[in-house]
């Protein structure tokens, strides 16, 4: 979870991302294609991308995307945080699995998915592609100005994770892998994500590696 | 060691985990059809604009060229000559 750095990139596209924070039950014809501003062709359904997630017990399924058979192998998976549907409202996380270097799927996941890498893609079939087949972006896509803030709690509010846009990182040249030889990727802002777990220390994730030190 | 990581992840995301969207994978439709028409719309829009541009350069040289030969043509002395 500590070697990708995500940073937040604004596309913006004002019917994509109303399109994508609105969707609701599956109702009309999906999967939906949906561009997002001419540059990246998403397949949408509202499948559950985490089906078998937490099945803890059986490693071939925890912690693993469910993704339906794609015409070519999927390769990276990215992440896109769509606009609060309304400000009372948290902002939805969807993750992209990219086939192409502008074609993907596209499911609603749960921010949890972000404090990690998913060890594995699994097929409905049961075959399972493990972690070392792709890649995550290290790039976070959303399409407003107002600054990420997910805040979330367990039933015990002493267990809580809160996911924050902060500003780009004063010291690029030390920034995670995913940032290095990419100047402009460097000035972007930064997703700092903090988890407060009971009986520990809180954590710190993705920070750039200097403000660890 | 294993059995601890796998306690630890469970204790730190079991209590935040929560499904978010229940549908089946398999109850959409994934043919060949619908990735045939990602296909499409994934082409770049900036790519038959370039195309359309590149070909009418190009017709805009023959034209040139053509042009510049029927010209030499008419101006040179010898080609009646040639002919006879």
């Amino acid at each position: 979870m500590a070697d990708t750095v995500f940073r937040v990139q604004c596309i913006p596209d004002t019917k994509f991302w109303t399109r994508l924070a609105d969707s609701t039950a599956p109702k009309g014809s999906f999967p939906e294609v949906m561009t997002l501003s001419n540059k990246i062709s998403f397949s949408y359904a509202p499948f559950n991308a985490l089906d078998g997630y937490a099945d803890w017990n059986n490693p071939q399924r925890a912690l693993h995307y469910l993704v339906p058979p794609t015409p070519a192998p999927i390769r990276a998976i990215g992440y896109l945080i769509a606009p609060p549907a309304s400000p009372t409202k948290l902002r939805r996380v969807f993750v992209a699995f990219f086939y192409g270097t502008r074609q993907a799927v596209l499911a609603e996941t749960h921010p949890m998915t972000l404090l990690h890498k998913p060890l594995g893609l699994r097929l409905a079939s049961g075959i399972v592609f493990p972690g070392d087949t792709f890649t995550v972006s290290n790039i976070v896509l959303k399409g407003d100005d107002a600054p990420i803030r997910i805040s979330m709690t367990a039933e015990n509010p002493a267990l809580s994770m809160l996911i924050h846009e902060g500003p780009a990182s004063v010291a690029p040249s030390t920034a995670g892998n995913g940032a290095q030889g990419h100047p402009e990727t460097q000035l972007l802002s930064l997703l700092n994500i903090a988890v407060r777990i009971p009986h520990l220390a809180s954590l710190s994730l993705n920070l750039p590696m200097l403000a660890i030190v | 060691m294993e059995h601890l990581f796998w306690v630890f992840v469970k204790r730190v995301l079991q209590p935040l985990y929560a499904p978010v969207q229940t549908y089946k994978v398999t109850a959409f439709d994934w043919t060949s059809a619908h990735w045939a028409e990602m296909a499409e719309q994934s082409k770049p829009s900036g790519h038959t604009r370039y195309t359309e541009m590149q070909s009418k350069k190009v017709e805009h040289l023959r034209q040139a060229v053509v042009k510049a030969s029927r010209a030499k043509r008419q101006d040179d002395a010898d080609i009646g000559t040639f002919e006879l």
